[in-house]
């Protein structure tokens, strides 16, 4: 909750499951366990938020993200604690003062803290070392027994009937634990007490299981209030934005793709996909484009909630070239292909090429390669001075008069007749005759006693003429 | 070194693409590196461009003339040109009007070139400084398609900025329009206009025209006149 909300940290802040009912007892914060009207009486100041299950899924993500910046080896142990397998992280973090230091920095950067922690040669002691206490134990293989023997085995969370009974027995330290027969244990109080037992002795019962690296990235915002203006959506999504390219800055990744996730006070759904010229981690790119993307398709209700949802890929790195001017940043580029699509919209950016298809005026759009692999060569060849079209998009019905189906004189604007002085052509073009698409037409050159040379065709079909381009 | 050991280096550079980055001179003030001798008083009209891997100057270039003039065919060598150099080259292109398929003549690697389509003259003003300060050394600017009075009503600033973006980051932009619109922002201002067509053997191949220097703050007092001649090449 307060990774959404950064402002309530160091305030009394209540968290129950709806916060409408008076009734409601309070899950976490301040005065748990209470009920909501007694803790706003005792507290007039207090904040009450509604748990938000999105939240609190997006916090154990963004914890997975910042163990897993450190080793890949990381495995969920409870839904608020992480376990890291260091073997191997010495070169990165020689000393555990600079591994903490950097775990805590990491957890601040996603908007979390670092409660406890501790390090030792399995995971149970591990566990042991950070529940200790206020944790922060770092218990080395020698110091293992000297560490475990005074520990309490309440610390160990064993059931109830056998803590009693050791008790009872008068055993009441992990170390008087250990020293008791294995077999023994068994036969009295069964083998959870064995288990209990080998964990005192600080051996892990199951083996470690890393959990796989993500294929996505989510962010959820859960609102107190139904968002229903675009303003205050995208304050909203600036702190989801910044929280999700900060998880993937601490993996080294950048968003390659991007959706949009909302549910609205109607309850139905509304999901985008947000198009992106490149893979890039700019918060103010990718809050452009999702505000581009409203702008134009706006949700048919106000929102309630939130989620934010990227495909991670690598960012881009290029390699420099002695011989070669020098390029921008990758990561500077794409940033730039971002912006220019949130202002031109998707589709208006990129590489012009020419459609594989029958029809002239075809093109489409690739993605943009900054360097072309020909100029690697670096062979100076001065480009030509070749004739150059500028299309007209799409092509311009004009009057034409013609004699044998060739044009003579042409109406390019009411009542501005001009007649055809030269003229190349006619040259035929058709195609898709096998689609419902099919055209058929002839292209004409012209040059104009006004001036000005024209490309215009004929629709064979219509024969209607069109003005296609202006050669220039 | 004598002056014929040095137009000999400079062949060799040339011929080897590295004229544009290798100066050669003594340790005074090194003298720009043409791709053609430049001992005549007059540039070439490349050489005014910066076409043929002259390091871009940071300038505000203006190409305007009527329709068919020959103005697209130099933007379109100049964008080539960046491309086949190494560098970064882009095409705002207001009106929608390129054609890859006759762009794709010059020899460009079309996948080079970032084509942007503005919605608007605001729209394209800011993707042309977006570009420059990015570092793309050409970037052209076709605002041919904008509506009449547009250009004139925008004023001095945008082009005040748009020449600082260019200078800080030595791009050049270019500025295609039917019309003088930047004024004294433009280091570079060339009008062209077309002389005649050529039809042969019942083929359009081409135009000539010519182009008239209006501006040049490089060279001021050099205002003359190229001979263009531009040619169908066909795939």
């Amino acid at each position: 909750m307060l990774r959404a909300e950064p402002e309530l940290r160091g305030r009394p802040l209540a968290i129950v499951s709806a916060h409408t009912e008076a009734r409601s007892v309070i899950l976490a914060g301040y005065l748990r366990g209470h009920a909501l009207s007694e803790a706003q009486a005792l507290c007039p100041d207090l904040r009450v938020r509604r748990l938000s299950l999105e939240a609190v899924r997006s916090a154990q993500e963004a914890l997975f993200d910042v163990a897993q910046s450190v080793t890949p080896r990381v495995e969920h142990a409870t839904p608020n604690s992480v376990q890291l397998d260091l073997e191997g992280t010495e070169a990165t973090f020689p000393t555990t003062g600079g591994l903490l230091l950097a775990l805590e920095t990491r957890l601040c950067s996603v908007g979390l803290e670092l409660a406890r922690s501790g390090i030792g040669p399995s995971r149970t002691i591990a566990w042991l070392a950070a529940r200790h206490g206020n944790g922060g134990h770092v218990v080395p293989t020698r110091r293992v027994r000297h560490f475990l023997d005074p520990l309490p085995i309440a610390l160990l969370d064993p059931p109830l009937e056998i803590l009693e009974r050791l008790t009872r027995w008068g055993v009441g330290t992990l170390g008087e634990l250990r020293r008791l027969s294995g077999a023994a244990l068994g036969t009295r109080l069964g083998t959870a007490a064995v288990e209990l037992a080998r964990r005192a002795e600080g051996r892990d019962l199951i083996p470690f299981r890393p959990a796989p690296p993500a294929v996505r990235f989510e962010e959820s915002v859960d609102s107190e209030h139904a968002i229903d203006n675009l303003e205050t959506l995208g304050f909203v999504l600036r702190t989801a934005l910044d929280r999700l390219t900060s998880r993937l800055r601490l993996r080294g990744l950048a968003v390659r793709e991007l959706w949009l996730e909302l549910t609205l006070e109607n309850g139905e759904p509304s999901a985008r996909s947000i198009g992106l010229g490149g893979a890039t981690v700019e918060t103010t790119s990718l809050l452009a484009l999702i505000r581009l993307s409203l702008e134009r398709d706006p949700p048919a209700a106000a929102v309630e909630r939130i989620r934010v949802v990227a495909v991670p890929g690598t960012p881009e790195v290029a390699q420099l070239d002695f011989f070669l001017p020098p390029l921008p940043a990758p990561a500077e580029l794409t940033t730039t292909i971002a912006r220019l699509e949130a202002l031109c919209g998707p589709g208006h950016v990129g590489a012009l090429a020419c459609s594989d298809g029958y029809r002239l005026e075809a093109t489409s759009l690739e993605r943009f390669s900054a360097r072309s692999p020909r100029a690697a060569h670096a062979k100076p060849e001065l480009p030509r001075l070749t004739l150059a079209l500028r299309a007209l998009r799409p092509p311009r019905g004009v009057r034409v008069s013609s004699q044998n189906g060739v044009p003579v004189r042409i109406e390019l604007e009411r009542g501005s007749v001009h007649v055809v002085v030269r003229r190349a052509g006619p040259w035929r073009l058709c195609g898709e005759w096998w689609e419902r698409t099919r055209f058929a037409r002839d292209y004409f050159d012209v040059e104009l006693a006004s001036g000005g040379l024209y490309r215009l065709y004929q629709d064979l079909e219509s024969h209607t003429w069109f003005l296609d381009g202006i050669y220039d | 070194m004598s002056d014929d050991r040095r137009e000999e280096l400079r062949r060799i550079l040339q011929q080897s693409g590295l004229s544009g980055r290798v100066l050669v001179g003594s340790a005074a003030p090194a003298p720009e590196v043409l791709p053609r001798s430049s001992s005549r008083l007059v540039p070439t009209l490349d050489e005014r461009l910066g076409i043929g891997r002259i390091p871009s100057r940071g300038q505000l270039i203006e190409l305007v003339g009527d329709a068919s003039s020959g103005r697209t065919a130099l933007a379109y060598r100049m964008a080539a040109g960046t491309v086949a150099g190494g560098a970064l080259a882009a095409w705002v292109d207001l009106p929608n009007a390129l054609d890859p398929r006759f762009l794709r003549r010059t020899g460009i690697d079309l996948r080079s070139l970032l084509w942007v389509h503005p919605p608007g003259l605001q729209a394209a003003l800011k993707a042309a400084d977006l570009l420059a300060r990015t570092g793309f050394a050409t970037v052209v600017l076709d605002l041919d398609g904008a509506a009449p009075g547009a250009l004139a009503k925008l004023g001095a600033t945008p082009w005040t900025r748009l020449l600082r973006s260019a200078r800080e980051n030595r791009a050049s932009v270019v500025l295609l329009a039917s019309e003088r619109c930047v004024g004294s922002a433009a280091g570079l201002a060339l009008y062209t206009e077309r002389r005649q067509a050529r039809f042969e053997a019942g083929l359009f191949e081409g135009f000539d025209a010519c182009a008239s220097v209006l501006r040049d703050r490089a060279r001021a007092g050099t205002a003359d006149r190229h001979a263009l001649h531009v040619l169908h090449r066909r795939e």
